[in-house]
């Protein structure tokens, strides 16, 4: 597991999951979102804090979609207009 | 499909909850739900207000409680009145130890009428698997088809798959499934409230991480479009409305019994009652009284229809119990209103010779029980109460609950540091902040900021006000109540949870108020420590234990119009007095100048929020005082308003005005007084309005205007007022206090030393026995006991200070020394070091405080304890005495500034010279006359004096007026601050001690000479100065003065 942190750039086509997002120049089309969430908290620092929808995705890199072990699990959160990839298993 | 929450905290789950059952319930109602439950942490506390506020909202109340069964968290929910029972039975065993409370499934074998709702946590190894799958087994055979797996989704990671697999157990194990959402707030926005009350229950803070903090604010009041997505299945939300559909509880109206009292055989509790009565007519009317009979007769069929005749019997067997110990007690509230109490010997005014209205106590039209309140002697309440409990078994009685709720200063503490100030910031705040409410925490602004920021208004305190102001009423825990005893037939612990208190003492789960909306029967069994007072001056008085009644009846037979009390009262002295010993009283006694005993009873009811607030006062004093005429609003109130010169005083003429004017009969009177005294809305206010101005129009054909001035008359005054029986109760306590201290001011002051009835500090009420010309001995090894008690010096008699007012001298350890002297006298100080097992602290506090004085002075006494404790031999040792100690070398006394430290420091007060005194000359040369001088300097006059602060006030309800009683060697002098002064100077007025200029005011129309109060422009602190209020600064009291 490593925690990243990096603002990707998150399509999603239906509803407000995620259908594929852009890290590190790659495109990756989600495949399966396993799990959502939502966090909240620090708001004792500015008095609102921060809100973030969280999901669990399966993901795979478009370029090599049949290529071995590229499988990427990856935790995704949109904090108001922004996405964020906070972690990434391999 | 209908979703109905049935696992709700409020926050009577203590610091787990964040709403009110009020808020909780409007929201419900908002969002469209038909029943909501309420199922706090191992409580019932909040059930009442959630019946009440569900009723209010027009939604269906169902109650529960959450409990841990061996690990496994369940929601109990109550199906029937047999389910409560159970349910309040289940929370009595678990509550059985003080400690957490604690269950396992096996306590819960014979649960019945319960649903409960089992939560499996999802990530169990194969052991604990196994021990959940025996666990939930255990509970299907318990609970049979009521039992089902809970399921709820909080949109935390892992939730999801949680859900799937308590849908999978529950499947395995063939139970049903039902939906909750677990809910801690009724909104989104209470989330924060509810994460920092958290984290102030887990003393961590804001960022600091613990597994039961939210993570998000899911713990809301939902609907049920909030389930999608969450992998819970519809059946499961349905279902919640089938068991709501199946919760059937009446809270409010139950049929409770009040416990049997003991009635001769053969005869019922009605025909005791009246024989009782009778035997009482005899006594308290021997050449009868037809007045007396006809209100017996009607007191009596009132009692029986309400079927109240035990009630008495029983609330009669205490106080005979009281009176056989020779407890002082005394019966007081709307209880004194009553014919059948005075003749039962509850209460001892009566009710013909002081006017007092039956209906005011009791009519046929009342819900609920009569509320009858008695006064114990303080000291020996505890007494009464055993013998209560021991009476009628400790299965039937038990103490009312008290909700702690946060005030400002205890709510400021525990936000500011769950927000993470530093704990010496948050002291600090704790010290600037009044007692108030916490919904006027923004008032304090400026406080806090100077308190934990330094004086700069952040963003964080901008936060902490709003958080602070969330919390309104918000319970912080249930303590014990001062007195309300709940009796009942049935076993207490099927109509409430009983829990022990901290001391040991059983209580049940609800408060006072929630009390009487269920029905049960309380008697206040108060402690009244003016009560004890009187009780040990008689003692002190006969210099005796008390064994003969005549001996304790003794303030009780005086006549009450003693022209010395009455001298006392009106020259304003009233320090140490029942009642009358405010500043603010002081102003009224010199304007009212009271004569007779009815005088005193106005005087009690005079000084109460209703009279003072609606300006009653002022006109009241210059009628009494015959300088102004006395009118009243209509001829036909003057019967009822002519003892209170046309101005309405008690709660009884509220009633009558009421009958006579407005024409309801008594018992509509009565409802009518209830009801205004509560919180109106403008509807109701309106309402009640046209019921009244109708009524007299039509009764007196007055006019409109005229039947409006006259019920505003009455809406200003109704609820803040005392009832008549009950001031004049109180009155008659008043009188024996200020009997007791113009006759016999050492044994009266003594027994005031000793119990602290009032709010002035022991060093003040020293100052006070001082003035009346009562010597004062200091604490001493060799004389003092453990109480403070009266010697006989040179023919006069002084007052002793005991052992027990030092600090560190515990009552056992000052009962060890005095025992031990009684076998035999201390005759030097290695000797008693030697005799008395007691450590070195509780030495050198004796030594220091002058108790061993008696053995030389106090620092050579102290370097000689020193010396002997040294030389002690342990346990089972030889002594050598004092061979290879050096002798002590030359020791200086104490220079007498010291004296007065150390005095202060261990005892808090001295018997040397006030330290006003010793600063005299210096306080001369800065200008500042005593006290007892300005006396004879006209109003207007500006004046400087200096005192000691022996109390500080600044209620909220003063508009930012600040009020300080000054004291020096002479007298005491209250003084008024305004804000602005108030702002400029209050970094000061922190000090104890204070250098104050300003102008002399006297008390207001009529009040002469026999009060002086100054409005205060300048100040400064004498700083270092033993005594004040502030307490002694530890460093030599050198006196200076600083701006």
């Amino acid at each position: 597991m490593k925690s990243c942190h990096e603002p990707v750039v998150v399509r999603c086509e239906s509803g407000t999951d995620p259908t594929s997002f852009i890290w590190r120049c790659r495109l990756y089309r989600i495949e399966t979102v396993e799990d959502r969430w939502r966090r909240a908290g620090d708001w004792w620092i500015d008095g609102r804090g921060f809100r973030r929808s969280y999901f669990r995705v399966t993901a795979r890199p478009v370029a090599q979609p049949r290529a071995k072990g590229r499988i990427l699990i990856a935790e995704l959160y949109q904090q108001g207009a922004n996405w964020i990839i906070d972690r990434v298993y391999d | 499909m209908r979703f109905v929450h049935l696992h709700c905290h409020s926050w009577y789950s203590f610091l787990a909850g964040a709403s009110s059952p009020g808020d909780l319930a409007e929201r419900a109602a908002a969002i469209g739900q038909n029943a909501l439950a309420i199922t706090d942490d191992w409580t019932l506390a909040g059930a009442v207000q959630h019946a009440q506020a569900c009723i209010k909202h027009g939604i269906k109340p169902i109650f529960g409680a959450r409990v841990v069964a061996d690990g496994l968290g369940l929601i109990l929910l109550c199906s029937d009145s047999s389910g409560y029972a159970c349910l309040c039975d289940i929370l009595t065993y678990a509550h059985r130890k003080r400690l957490n409370p604690q269950l396992t499934i096996d306590d819960l074998a014979n649960a019945h009428g319960l649903f409960c709702f089992a939560h499996v946590e999802p990530l169990l190894d194969h052991e604990e698997r196994k021990k959940t799958v025996a666990r939930i087994t255990h509970l299907k055979i318990i609970f049979n088809d009521f039992l089902f797996i809970e399921l709820f989704h909080h949109r935390r990671s892992g939730d999801y798959q949680a859900v799937l697999k308590s849908i999978e157990f529950a499947n395995e194990m063939g139970l049903q499934l039902v939906a909750t959402n677990a809910v801690r707030h009724a909104t989104h926005h209470d989330y924060k409230l509810y994460d920092a009350l958290l984290c102030a229950k887990h003393r961590i803070t804001v960022a600091q991480g613990h597994s039961e903090r939210p993570q998000n604010e899911a713990a809301f009041l939902c609907n049920e479009h909030y389930f999608g997505g969450t992998g819970i299945p519809s059946e499961a939300l349905k279902k919640t409305q089938w068991v709501a559909d199946r919760c059937n509880v009446d809270l409010l109206s139950p049929e409770v019994e009040p416990p049997h009292a003991a009635i001769p055989s053969g005869i019922t509790a009605e025909e005791y009652l009246r024989q009782v009565c009778i035997e009482g007519f005899r006594a308290r009317y021997p050449n009868g009284n037809t007045e007396a009979v006809k209100l017996l007769k009607k007191e009596l069929e009132i009692i029986g229809t309400l079927e109240l005749e035990e009630f008495f019997l029983v609330v009669r067997e205490v106080v005979q119990f009281a009176r056989s110990r020779h407890i002082r007690c005394s019966g007081r509230g709307s209880a004194a209103n009553s014919l059948v109490a005075y003749l039962t010997g509850i209460t001892e005014v009566c009710p013909i010779k002081h006017k007092l209205l039956f209906e005011r106590f009791l009519h046929e039209g009342r819900r609920g029980m009569p509320d009858i309140d008695v006064d114990f002697d303080s000291s020996r309440r505890d007494e009464v109460i055993a013998w209560m409990i021991e009476r009628w078994g400790d299965q039937h009685t038990a103490m009312t609950a008290n909700v702690i709720t946060f005030r400002l200063r205890s709510a400021v503490r525990e936000i500011a540091t769950a927000l993470g100030f530093p704990i010496a910031a948050v002291n600090r705040t704790g010290r600037l902040l009044p007692h108030a409410n916490v919904r006027h925490v923004r008032n304090y602004r400026r406080e806090l900021a100077i308190g934990l920021c330094g004086g700069r208004e952040t963003p964080a305190i901008e936060t902490l006000c709003t958080l602070v102001e969330q919390m309104g009423e918000c319970p912080r825990h249930l303590s014990l109540h001062s007195g309300g005893m709940i009796l009942s037939r049935k076993p207490l612990n099927r109509l409430s949870p009983v829990q022990t208190s901290a001391n040991s003492v059983r209580q049940i789960q609800f408060a006072k108020d929630d009390v009487e909306k269920l029905g049960l029967i309380k008697f206040d069994v108060l402690g009244l420590r003016m009560l004890a007072v009187i009780s040990e001056a008689v003692l002190l008085i006969n210099g005796r234990l008390v064994t003969a009644h005549e001996d304790i009846s003794r303030v009780d037979i005086i006549s009450l119009n003693d022209p010395k009390a009455f001298e006392l009262i009106r020259s304003g002295e009233t320090l140490a007095l029942f009642q009358i010993e405010s500043p603010g009283q002081w102003n009224l006694l010199a304007r009212t100048q009271p004569q007779t005993f009815d005088d005193l009873v106005v005087q009690v009811a005079l000084f109460r929020p209703g009279p003072l607030q609606s300006g009653m006062v002022h006109p009241f004093v210059a009628r009494r005082r015959g300088i102004a005429k006395t009118l009243y609003p209509h001829p036909s109130l003057e019967p009822v308003l002519r003892d209170t010169n046309g101005i309405i005083l008690f709660q009884e003429q509220v009633l009558e005005v009421a009958h006579i004017f407005a024409d309801m009969n008594l018992s509509e009177a009565d409802e009518f007084r209830r009801l205004m005294s509560k919180f109106r809305s403008p509807t109701e206010m309106e309402a009640m309005r046209e019921k009244f101005v109708q009524g007299a129009m039509k009764k007196h054909r007055v006019g409109r205007a005229l039947a409006d001035r006259v019920f505003n008359i009455v809406a200003a005054f109704v609820g803040y007022g005392f009832c008549r029986s009950h001031a004049a109760a109180f009155a008659r306590t008043v009188y024996q206090s200020a009997y007791l201290k113009a006759h016999y001011p050492a044994p009266y002051m003594a027994a005031v030393l000793q119990h602290k009835p009032g709010f002035f500090p022991v060093h003040t009420l020293l100052e006070e026995a001082r003035r009346l010309g009562v010597r004062v001995l200091p604490a001493c090894i060799v004389r003092s006991g453990v109480k403070y008690s009266v010697e006989i010096v040179d023919g006069e008699q002084a007052i002793r200070i005991p052992l027990t007012q030092i600090q560190q001298i515990s009552l056992e350890t000052a009962q060890c020394i005095v025992l031990e002297r009684m076998t035999d006298p201390y005759k030097s100080i290695e000797q008693a070091v030697w005799r008395l097992n007691l450590d070195i602290g509780e030495w050198e506090n004796l030594a220091r405080a002058g108790a061993l004085d008696a053995f030389g002075s106090r620092r050579v006494v102290l370097m000689e304890v020193r010396r002997a404790l040294r030389c002690k031999p342990a346990k089972g040792q030889y002594s050598l005495a004092f061979e290879g100690v050096p002798d002590l070398p030359r020791i200086f006394d104490l220079e007498p500034n010291e004296l007065t430290e150390w005095d202060f420091e261990t005892q808090s007060l001295t018997t040397g010279l006030h330290p006003m005194a010793r600063m005299r000359s210096h306080l001369d040369s800065l200008g500042a006359s005593t006290i007892e001088d300005l006396r004879q300097l006209p109003s207007g006059t500006v004046v400087r004096v200096g005192g000691n602060v022996i109390s500080r006030q600044r209620p909220p309800t003063a508009r930012g007026m600040c009020f300080i009683i000054l004291e020096d060697e002479t007298s005491r002098l209250p003084t008024a601050i305004i804000p602005e002064v108030y702002e400029k100077h209050h970094e000061i007025l922190r000090a104890g001690a204070l250098l104050m200029e300003g102008k002399l005011e006297d008390g207001g129309l009529l009040a002469g000479n026999n009060y002086r109060s100054v409005l205060v422009s300048r100040i400064w602190s004498l700083d270092k100065v033993a005594g004040g209020a502030a307490g002694h600064s530890g460093e030599n009291p050198r006196a200076g003065v600083s701006r």
